[in-house]
């Protein structure tokens, strides 16, 4: 079974040097389930980058505890035992492109692996196991990460994080900046990641679209608090509530609800795709 | 009609690494003042490019650019960035400033402006994207969005005539993004500023007077959203277009061409009185 990842009461600061953001985490409390794709959702500035970090122990708890599997980070967990912990919870940051820095794809893919104590050996499979995850071709692995397209790069850096074979992956917007398809493609293969590996998948973003098609559970948080934490088509079924936290409506959705009002007619579910939009409109009879 | 405010004219790009690859093959395109023209294509199509470009951070193989008719070179590009300003997609490559408020004033620095004016063209900038409440935080700490919205207002300030985005609005919440839109739709009108908005986001570019479509480095169409989205393409398309694509490919009866989402509900609830 995944990883499981409990969060009680966590509160947290947010420091660099001698400034100091407090309360980031406002006393989160919540349990992620093992083997499920969860999308963090919210307005800028809620406390979604730091949810993340608090589970791999990047931003550690001043009130409160997380446990990680068996293992519990706390304001008192040394540095040492963060290490086991970071190598079951891979990070992907906001543009991990930047990021690379080896002078071959498959010297950067292999890093984590190396410094997590794997032989050289070892490390090179896991680097081409992980290469082919993310779509890519092998004949890159002695290329420069540097001559690769943007959409590439990003991927080879994603490949890094999956190539410690980690136990659940928490991403940061992993799409931005890629065009739809390109979106599309890199939550496709994310998401053939878990269904074969059935790890766990947390990721931050601010696109309702992939929400709406890729994640099974949503958590959306609020001035450091998580407001909601349930399943994705509940969410997109309370309108009112959705304005009040200030996200947006999927695409389909959005257009089913301005149907409805125009026409006076209720479509019998939530449509989150125009797929499941067309057969409510056929049901009912409208086209 | 007075002078294009951007005229490209057979703009060619090769790196020198590699001669034959061009990322950009005779793309000539204009953009006239108070215009805002939304540049779409795939991830790799030569977009950022063109914007690098359009600020003289590359220089053409071949073909030319003029800004507001100056040729763009090396001996002019200073004098073309004060009335151009450029916003990038992450925006951690863009600060400077110990507080937000002294960031958005860096550019007015250096041009020397009096302090009192300074001050009222920071304050603005910050109310125009919604920052006057972080004005006096370390833009380091800031979320991804608020550090977009900054380094926007940094450019803002600078009463540019024009303005380049690229891929800009990623980092923001749906509603701080439709916000800005609205902030520069605005500003478009009041001022006639001219936006070059090179974007993946559809409704983005649906909202824009024109589009332009660069695939593999060459310009593949040109025109108002409602042409440019009708043509098959594998373009991605609004979502409208989509769904009524998909009702076509299903028999359905739908309109013969790309309607705005409120033409095809409009459509739609009259089909359905109809029948």
């Amino acid at each position: 079974m995944a990883m499981q990842i409990k969060l009680e009461h966590v509160t947290a600061n947010y420091k660099i040097g001698p400034l100091l953001k407090p309360r980031v985490l406002d006393d989160v409390s919540l349990t992620l389930n093992p083997g499920r794709i969860t999308a963090v959702v919210g307005s800028t500035g809620a406390g979604k980058s730091s949810l993340l970090k608090v589970c791999n122990g990047l931003l550690i708890p001043s009130e409160g505890h997380v446990t990680i599997g068996s293992k519990e980070i706390n304001s008192k967990t040394s540095k040492q035992s963060l290490k086991t912990i970071r190598k079951h919870i891979g990070m992907v940051f906001q543009f991990p492109e930047s990021q690379l820095f080896a002078e071959t794809v498959g010297e950067d893919i292999a890093f984590g692996p190396l410094n997590f104590g794997t032989d050289q050996r070892r490390a090179e499979q896991l680097a081409r196991k992980a290469l082919q995850q993310v779509g890519l071709d092998e004949s890159i692995l002695s290329k420069s990460p540097f001559s690769l397209s943007g959409g590439q790069k990003r991927r080879v850096a994603i490949a890094g994080v999956l190539a410690s074979e980690p136990e659940v992956i928490l991403l940061d917007e992993p799409t931005a900046g890629l065009d739809p398809a390109g979106r599309k493609e890199l939550l496709t293969l994310l998401k053939r990641w878990h269904d074969e590996e059935g790890k766990t998948i947390l990721f931050v973003t601010h696109d309702m679209e992939s929400t709406a098609r890729f994640a099974e559970d949503v958590i959306v948080m609020e001035n450091g608090s998580v407001v909601y934490h349930d399943a994705v088509r509940p969410l997109f079924e309370n309108t009112r509530q959705l304005k009040e936290w200030q996200l947006d409506l999927p695409e389909a959705r959005r257009f089913q609800l301005g149907f409805e009002a125009q026409s006076g007619i209720h479509l019998p579910h939530v449509c989150l795709t125009e797929k499941e939009l067309m057969d409510a409109l056929i049901e009912v009879g409208c086209v | 009609m007075d002078e294009p405010m951007i005229d490209v004219e057979d703009l060619t790009f090769a790196y020198a690494s590699n001669e034959k690859k061009q990322i950009l093959s005779s793309v000539s395109f204009k953009a006239w003042r108070g215009e805002w023209l939304s540049v779409i294509g795939r991830n790799g199509a030569g977009k950022s490019t063109l914007a690098a470009l359009l600020i003289g951070l590359l220089q053409p193989s071949f073909g030319r650019i003029r800004i507001k008719g100056i040729p763009l070179n090396e001996e002019t590009k200073w004098l073309i960035r004060r009335h151009a300003g450029m916003v990038f997609q992450n925006p951690d490559n863009q600060f400077i400033g110990a507080t937000v408020q002294d960031d958005v004033a860096f550019g007015l620095e250096n041009l020397n402006m009096p302090y009192e004016e300074m001050q009222r063209r920071v304050a603005e900038a910050l109310e125009a994207v919604g920052m006057t409440d972080y004005q006096a935080e370390d833009p380091s700490r800031l979320s991804g969005g608020q550090k977009q919205r900054t380094a926007i207002a940094g450019v803002l300030a600078l009463h540019p005539d024009l303005l380049i985005l690229d891929e800009a609005f990623v980092m923001l919440d749906p509603r701080s993004r439709r916000q800005l839109i609205a902030v520069l739709k605005k500003l478009k009108t009041e001022r006639e500023l001219t936006i070059l908005s090179i974007t993946h986001d559809m409704d983005e570019a649906a909202a824009s007077d024109r589009v332009l479509v660069l695939e593999k480095g060459s310009v593949a169409k040109e025109g108002t959203p409602a042409t440019v989205f009708s043509e098959k393409t594998t373009l991605d398309v609004p979502f409208s277009e989509r769904l009524r694509r998909l009702l076509l490919k299903n028999g359905r009866s739908v309109p013969e061409t790309y309607s705005t989402e409120s033409d095809l509900i409009k459509w739609l609830c009259k089909s359905n009185l109809n029948t």
